[in-house]
């Protein structure tokens, strides 16, 4: 059961410098000390202490990581979802954007892909009596879309529609401390203008939410707009796959949920042209769940193609001064933007809905 | 090759070992392999001393040769054929998962891949009574999702939760975490692990393609050394310990268009059956079916290029029912 | 943006002349390798590499601040157009540190609607103005001074009273002539420097379609992914000087005949296709809020929202005069239209008069 030098997380160089001394086997480094090991391979104190730990270390840190699916299960049970005030997009989505996973969020231009990230901003500081995850966001925006006006609006219909929910001694007192300015000073907000800028702060984050453990949600909107005018596109596809995994790690790690929007881009295909998500067809594996939000005539429409816990459902949704709600024709007037069809269709999505 | 230390066979003493390190021998290889005269004039030791720790270290160090017969004896014992559950799947790999090899799945984005591999460790958890190991690197694993598709096999919650314990669940998402625990697991934490419930008969790392992909290409041959190297504890584990080996994998268009896995030719010999997993599209215009395609790829057994349809909801076939959440029409006008 | 050097951002020396070996002197080289690639160049093992890419990081990640903050910075986050209606649905007028597109048939307004909004700069901010110069790039050569100065005196005749004003009007807003792809790249990336030598407040650029579409003929093959990198590098450099000096950013944009009924095939035709905005499906990512202005009749135009982060779908109907535009109505009044996808919206043009309809890229 030997493993090979080459499988540690060492330097290439380093590695080179003791396949050269003969050491091809962890078990070869066992019972050796650093001084005798710099000297034998060449190398420098330092990278020989570095060796020895490295080759040490296996064995101890195995039973951190498993876990049994029964285990899982119950992480997964008292972990709570973003609602998203759609009623119908948190019912297909198994209660709204999961924690603990990277969700992607493509569209077409204007669809409503950043009302949707501001409004999971407001949403997540919902206090936890009233059925939400009361966190903080930290909220990267790369296109300059995000507005305070737009935030404050959202945020106040929040509290008024929680004001109206409140029922007992418990929420009476969650709602003085959920106040417009609360919402404002938990969402943290960082502009970045180029990739290199947005690889940065994705580096840097880790440290960022291990001083701030109240933080559940992470926004990127978007991750396409830094990386469309990229020259190597292999290059583009190491850095996004990279990217994916520092993301995927972070959500699991810190159980927090991470929502990320991308563009739609042209691809001609056989003399047709056709709309597809940006960013190429390998980051399509990198996200957990990913969300369609598209145009269908005057309609907005949203569709779950990929998830691996539900299945792919689409429900029409529309965007109120209040922010992100589910279409629903009795609500018409109230809400700014009477958008729905009066056509059946509409009403067939709902009947269907779960 | 091991490194020369005195002890390592008797004559073989710390005189001699500086001696022969000054002339540059350092391992066992490089002793054997030198021309025993030249050294014996070099370093002023005598010859027969040299043939006799040659003889000894070659004898320590050769692997001994194994009759065919002997080896077909041992495939017969060892290999156990793991039904997926599902019957066109298992159609295609010829009956089921062979223990011992390494069986890829690879498919688009959103084509399945994860819930076959979903299917396959309810199945043997359930059904089998086997413990699962399960590698998640990307994140898809959601432990509600393997509870539902339990709950489609059996009412019991009971059982339900015996079968649960029964798969062991990582989630590491880089190329090192990986093969620290692949390492791990091979020298002992696997029959730690086979202790709590049945053996293990079954490793899914879902996906292996998430920590290569960022690995390969550019300026460095680091990440091919890498992925050999995962590839290489993958298959000592598979015959070592008689498992099955699944891993997903995700597609490319090669030059001419056409789908093809991932990872490129390097990886395109580590597994010996691989399976290439398409949704239909002709159900597409009536929203997303749950119907997929999966064509044998490469395999040592049966003619490639056959193709099996299957419904990812019904995963036992034998059961109509569909799994709880209904499908909503996309009405585009 | 991030051209910092590594020997400025806490590398050590050694480190420094290891990287420039394989070609690594800024930070923006180091941060595109993914991590083995830096393994492979610096030497280090993983968990040092990972230490090398934070430290490197912490140099030119941005700062992290709150909304709080943004908000209470509030009272010049944006640009009032002098247009109450409009103003109001917009909740303020042009938000600050975006890009704005005017995009519409020719002959619609938006030259003209470019040269008001710099005459409004121009003024102090007791009128409603940014009191600061206008960088004003011009690709058409359909600038005209007399036409600025006319609007000028028609449209603030208590304030444009005297000849100096007018003149210092005048010299306040700076006009590029830039008639090729090139060039235009070329003037936005050394923008920086003319915005802090005027203090600018307001930067035009009339019209970002026509350069692009005279030299990219996106029916060869390869051209159209080219013409979209172009477009999101200017849109880069754009929102960058946007947000770095808290500025707006107001471009305009020609149309285009969109063939195929694919998304509002909900219309009648089936065969024929529309007009909308040009540049395609990027270029309408790429811009944060896009008015569409077009015809009702001849002298009837509107203003419509097709695509804002604050604002409905609002249509607004207007003239055009001495003074410049002039929406029709009272304020109050807020009609609505059914909305789609800002790239795929039909604009209404001139069909009084002979006019050819099927003009696609000139």
């Amino acid at each position: 059961m030997q493993r090979a030098v080459s499988s540690l997380a060492l330097s290439p160089s380093v590695k080179v410098k003791l396949a050269s001394a003969g050491f091809q086997f962890t078990a070869d480094l066992r019972h050796l000390k650093p001084l005798q090991l710099s000297k034998e391979a060449g190398l420098s104190q330092q990278e020989a202490l570095e060796v020895l730990q490295a080759a040490r270390s296996e064995g101890a840190g195995h039973r951190e990581g498993a876990l049994t699916a029964l285990e899982l299960l119950q992480q997964e049970e008292e972990m709570r979802s973003i609602i998203t005030f759609s009623s119908q997009l948190d019912a297909a989505l198994g209660g709204g954007l999961p924690v603990g996973k990277t969700t992607e969020i493509c569209g077409a231009p204007g669809v409503g892909k950043t009302q949707l990230c501001l409004q999971l901003a407001v949403d997540v500081q919902v206090p936890p009596c009233f059925g939400g995850v009361g966190g903080q966001v930290i909220y990267i925006d790369t296109e300059g879309s995000f507005l305070v006006q737009r935030v404050v609006d959202l945020a106040t219909a929040v509290i008024r529609h929680c004001s109206l929910l409140v029922e007992d001694n418990d929420q009476r007192d969650a709602m003085t401390s959920f106040t417009v300015e609360t919402i404002l000073s938990n969402i943290f907000l960082v502009r970045c203008h180029d990739y290199v800028e947005l690889l940065a702060e994705l580096h840097l984050l880790q440290y960022f939410l291990l001083d701030h453990p109240k933080a559940c949600l992470l926004v990127v909107d978007s991750v396409a707009f830094p990386f469309r005018h990229f020259d190597d596109l292999l290059q583009r596809t190491r850095l996004l796959h990279s990217v994916a995994q520092q993301l995927i790690t972070m959500a699991t790690r810190h159980s927090i949920a991470v929502a990320l929007t991308n563009q739609m881009t042209t691809r001609l295909r056989g003399g047709q042209s056709q709309l597809v998500p940006a960013l190429g067809e390998s980051w399509g594996h990198t996200p957990t769940i990913r969300l369609l939000l598209h145009w269908a005539g005057p309609r907005r429409l949203a569709a779950i193609f990929k998830s691996p816990g539900h299945m792919d459902t689409t429900i029409q949704y529309q965007i109120t001064s209040d922010g992100f709600r589910d279409a629903d024709e009795s609500e018409q007037p109230q809400s700014k933007r009477p958008r729905t069809h009066n056509d059946q269709s509409a009403g067939s999505q709902r009947e269907a809905g779960c | 090759m091991a490194v020369l230390r005195e002890g390592l066979c008797p004559g073989l003493n710390e005189d001699l070992v500086h001696d022969l390190r000054a002339a540059d021998i350092k391992t066992v290889e490089d002793l054997v392999s030198s021309d025993l005269e030249e050294l014996a004039q070099k370093c002023s030791v005598s010859y027969k001393a040299l043939f006799a720790i040659r003889r000894v270290l070659l004898a320590q160090h050769t692997a001994f040769p194994v009759s065919g017969a002997d080896l077909y004896e041992e495939l017969l014992s060892s290999t156990a054929i793991l039904s997926t559950g599902n019957p066109s799947l298992d159609k295609l790999l010829d009956s089921g998962l062979y223990t011992g090899e390494i069986t890829e799945l690879s498919g688009g984005p959103g084509s399945g891949k994860s819930q076959v591999c979903f299917g396959v460790a309810v199945h043997i958890s359930y059904q089998l009574k086997q413990s699962v190991i399960y590698m998640d690197t990307t994140g898809g694993l959601t432990a509600s999702r393997l509870l539902q598709m339990l709950q489609a096999e059996t009412s019991n919650t009971e059982e339900q939760m015996e079968a649960l314990q029964r798969i062991h669940i990582f989630r590491l998402f880089d190329v090192y975490s990986v093969l620290d625990c692949l390492y791990n697991l091979r020298s002992g934490g696997l029959q730690q692990t086979s202790v709590a419930g049945g053996s293990v008969k079954a490793v899914i790392v879902d996906s292996v393609s998430a920590v290569i992909s960022p690995l390969l290409g550019g300026k460095q041959n680091e990440g091919m050394s890498l992925m050999i190297q995962v590839a290489g504890v993958l298959k000592a584990m598979a015959k070592d310990f008689n498992v099955a080996v699944l891993v997903t994998n995700h597609v490319t268009r090669s030059g001419s268009g056409e789908v093809q896995p991932g990872l490129g030719v390097s990886w395109s010999h580590i597994p010996r059956t691989r399976i290439l997993l398409e949704r239909v599209e002709y159900a597409v215009s009536v929203g997303r079916s749950s119907l997929c395609s999966a064509t044998l790829f490469k395999s040592s057994r049966q003619a490639c290029h056959i193709k099996e349809e299957f419904d990812l909801q019904c995963w036992s076939r034998s059961k109509e029912r569909s799994s709880g959440k209904r499908k909503l029409d996309e009405t585009n006008s | 943006m991030a051209t910092r050097i590594l020997k400025r951002s806490g590398v050590s020396d050694e480190m420094c002349e290891r990287l420039k070996r394989h070609q690594i002197e800024s930070c923006k080289d180091l941060l595109s390798l993914t991590p083995i690639e830096v393994m492979h160049a610096a030497g280090l093992s993983y968990q040092k590499t990972l230490g090398l890419l934070q430290s490197v990081s912490k140099a030119i990640a941005p700062p992290i601040t709150t909304a709080l903050e943004m908000w209470k910075q509030q009272s010049n986050s944006c640009f009032s157009t002098s247009l109450p209606a409009l103003d109001k649905l917009l909740r303020g007028g042009l938000p600050c540190g975006t890009i704005t597109e005017v995009t519409g048939p020719s002959g619609c307004g938006k030259t003209q609607m470019c040269m008001m909004l710099s005459v409004l700069a121009t003024m102090p901010k007791s009128e409603g103005g940014l009191d600061s110069s206008v960088i004003y790039i011009d690709t058409e050569s359909a600038f005209s001074a007399e036409r600025l100065v006319e609007i000028a005196k028609s449209r603030f005749p208590n304030y444009f009273n005297c000849k100096e004003r007018v003149m210092q009007m005048a010299g306040r807003v700076l006009l590029f002539r830039e008639l090729t792809c090139h060039d235009v790249l070329q003037r936005l990336e050394r923008l920086e420097e003319d915005i802090i030598s005027t203090s600018a407040g307001l930067i035009i650029l009339d019209s970002v379609a026509s350069v692009v579409r005279k030299e990219f003929d996106t029916t060869l093959p390869g051209i159209l992914m080219q013409r979209s990198n172009l477009l999101s590098h200017e849109a880069t450099i754009l929102k960058y000087l946007a947000h770095q000096f808290n500025i707006p950013v107001v471009l305009t944009n020609q149309i285009t005949t969109h063939v195929g009924g694919q998304g509002s095939a909900s219309s009648a035709e089936v065969d024929s296709g529309f007009v909308t905005a040009a540049l395609g499906n990027t270029w309408s990512h790429c811009v944060n809020t896009r008015l569409i202005v077009q015809y009702v009749t001849t002298q009837q135009r509107q203003i419509l929202i097709a695509k804002s982060p604050v604002a409905p779908f609002a249509v607004l109907n207007y003239t055009i005069q001495k003074q410049g535009i002039c929406i029709d109505g009272n304020d109050s009044q807020e009609t609505l239209y059914r909305g789609t996808d800002p790239g795929l919206q039909p604009i209404r043009v001139r069909t009084e008069f002979s006019y050819n309809l099927n003009r696609s890229a000139d």
